[in-house]
């Protein structure tokens, strides 16, 4: 109990990973540094980027952690200590499937676990595919356009485990979004001294994934 | 701790987060439904603890009420035991002084008529005493209220002494008054309005004169122990043969002071007959009185001859007589006057009646003679079972009807002094009667 009132008050960090066709690319973002007291509460500090080649991620047994995986998350254990990590895991749009789904006249009073069941028999029917092998989420864009994102299982088993790995591996908890990397076209990375480390051009979508958590979504 | 992020409206998230909450949501709810069970369970157990102290203590309590009522009962049978020598010998005094009372109380009535005979001493034509009866006023309330019974002759007018006696005995009324050749005949009776007093009563009152219990009246234990019979001499569940023996022959010595003129008769009943002379009188009082016997009659006739013919009857009787008038705990200075006056009382009547001429009685008393009694009932049959009173039927001559008697009732003016199997006795005064049964075997055709 005592250590929970303790981490109320520790920061969070953030780690953006994105997936790019044969790799992930991370970046970890925070305030509270020990070197760069000066910005602490400002702007969110660039703290470690990471590159691991998803082939080798794949082709090893998930019983265990890729040795990779494993000095990613050593470093990050370092980096975070007992300070919760939140962090949001872009796919690309290829491995998105999105369809139009139809107002339906709602039968009653249902709740949301019954209209996601719905949703998911929907977008099965839809792809002819077995609806437990799917992940479903509705995005109400408005009142009469609404759609269906729809992914295959395998993706998030995958990412659900290298993620289950890094929480057992450091000392906080661990907050996970699995999420399209979306309409994004532009991310313009910060630049400069006091934003930590330089930005590689090529981390910048996961430097957004990991940013857009910090920011409220508009 | 892995939590899959929740997204909110319009955002996407991939990961299994619907499962994830789904299994928290239900851990929640098993969590709440155990932690609901287990404060029921918690609860009825702290109530089921609860009562069971609650049981215990008030199990408890009655057992130290049990205890302590345990306790003052024995130390109550000890004190009540360690006073019973005393009361005993309290009940012994009480039962003597009643005795006692029961003993003179029937010559002080006797005593008080003859002082009134005497307010017109000196005066040759004074009433006189011609017959004087004591017996039970009800035949069946015999113990509770007694009935004196006289009949007094004169020559001047009667309506002087009847006031003044009015004045004695205001209950007093007149049976008949018949005129004679000289003078007139007054026959009267008056009841004896005793306090009627219960054994229980009475044994509390020795109770509270002993002072060995004081119980208070807003506690509702049971204080006082229960009523001890064992004080008792004859007790109704003890009825001692020798005992009885030894009374009767204690009464019969008493008799002996009447002289040899005595006869007794001994049944169901004691009868007992003699004459006195009138120097005599005065050794009437007290009259011979034992535990465990009655006097249950007296009559008093006067002889022709200057005598007087007394007739007295006892009943057996298992207890002490608590219901005639109380005793009231006379000094013994006041009790020595009171039998004093008694007795001076016939002495001073006897010493008149010696120095006049009595006139001899030319009319006898007007009794129904034997041989009409003897004429109106007949002994038709007798019961005898054990526990109970022997009962004798009686038939009337005139009406049929049937008369079921008991030693001490009264037929006709007649008191049945002995009830047997071939037959009943009736006394009158110092008159005897023998009715013998009609039939010989069985209960005789009415």
């Amino acid at each position: 109990m005592l250590r929970h009132f303790v981490r109320w008050g520790v920061k969070p960090f953030y780690l953006g990973i994105d997936w790019q066709v044969d790799n992930l690319r991370m970046v970890l973002l925070g305030y509270d540094t020990p070197d760069n007291k000066a910005h602490k509460k400002t702007y969110p500090a660039i703290l470690g980027q990471w590159h691991v080649s998803l082939t080798t991620l794949l082709a090893i047994d998930s019983t265990e952690t890729p040795p990779a995986w494993q000095a990613f998350i050593t470093q990050m254990g370092k980096l975070v200590g007992v300070s919760p990590v939140h962090v949001s895991v872009g796919i690309p749009n290829r491995l998105c499937t999105w369809l139009h789904c139809p107002p339906e006249p709602l039968k009653g009073k249902q709740t949301p676990d019954e209209f996601g069941l719905h949703y998911q028999r929907t977008a099965a029917a839809a792809l002819n595919i077995e609806p437990i092998n799917l992940r479903v989420c509705h995005l109400q864009l408005s009142s009469n356009l609404s759609f269906l994102v729809v992914t295959k299982r395998r993706y998030d088993d995958q990412i659900g485990q290298l993620l289950t790995n890094l929480h057992e591996g450091i000392e906080g908890d661990l907050v996970a979004a699995l999420q399209p990397q979306g309409l994004t076209q532009v991310v313009f990375a910060p630049k400069g001294a006091d934003r930590g480390q330089e930005l590689d051009d090529k981390n910048a979508m996961a430097w957004f994934m990991a940013n857009r958590l910090m920011a409220p979504s508009c | 701790m892995l939590v899959w992020y929740q997204p909110k409206v319009n955002e996407v998230n991939f990961l299994p987060w619907l499962e994830h909450a789904i299994a928290h949501q239900r851990r929640k709810r098993t969590w709440l439904y155990s932690a609901v069970a287990a404060t029921v369970l918690l609860g009825l157990a702290w109530f089921g603890v609860l009562y069971a102290g609650l049981q215990q203590a008030q199990a408890d309590l009655q057992q130290q009420l049990s205890n302590s009522s345990v306790q003052l009962q024995l130390l109550q049978r000890s004190v009540w035991a360690s006073s019973l020598e005393r009361r005993h010998k309290q009940w012994l005094q009480a039962v003597e002084r009643q005795r006692q009372f029961n003993a003179w109380m029937p010559m002080a009535q006797l005593s008080k008529l003859l002082m009134q005979l005497n307010t017109l001493s000196g005066l040759v034509s004074e009433p006189k005493l011609v017959s004087w009866q004591w017996q039970p006023a009800n035949a069946a309330q015999l113990e509770l209220q007694h009935q004196v019974v006289f009949t007094i002759a004169g020559q001047k007018p009667w309506q002087a002494w009847w006031q003044q006696a009015l004045k004695v005995w205001p209950t007093m009324h007149m049976e008949t008054l018949e005129p004679k050749a000289v003078g007139w005949h007054l026959k009267a009776s008056y009841t004896l309005q005793p306090q009627t007093i219960s054994k229980g009563a009475a044994a509390l009152l020795i109770v509270e004169n002993s002072h060995s219990i004081s119980s208070p009246k807003t506690f509702d234990l049971q204080l006082t122990p229960p009523p001890y019979d064992g004080i008792r001499p004859n007790s109704v569940n003890s009825i001692n043969r020798p005992a009885m023996e030894q009374s009767f022959s204690a009464m019969a010595s008493q008799l002996e002071k009447y002289g040899q003129n005595v006869q007794m008769t001994r049944s169901q009943s004691v009868q007992a007959n003699l004459k006195l002379g009138p120097s005599q009188w005065a050794l009437l009082a007290p009259i011979p009185s034992a535990d465990g016997w009655w006097l249950q009659g007296l009559s008093i006739d006067q002889a022709p001859s200057n005598q007087w013919q007394v007739s007295m009857q006892w009943l057996p009787h298992n207890e002490p007589s608590f219901n005639v008038v109380p005793v009231e705990p006379f000094s013994e200075a006041a009790q020595e006057a009171t039998h004093t006056s008694t007795q001076s009382s016939i002495k001073r009547y006897a010493n008149l009646f010696e120095v006049k001429n009595l006139e001899p009685q030319s009319d006898p008393p007007s009794k129904t003679s034997p041989k009409v009694v003897a004429k109106a009932f007949e002994f038709v049959g007798f019961s005898a079972q054990p526990g109970k009173v022997w009962v004798a039927w009686l038939r009337s001559l005139t009406d049929g009807s049937l008369v079921q008697v008991e030693v001490g009732h009264i037929v006709d003016g007649w008191r049945v002094s002995s009830v047997g199997a071939q037959g009943v006795s009736l006394t009158l005064g110092s008159q005897q009667m023998w009715l013998p049964r009609a039939c010989l075997i069985g209960v005789c055709k009415l």
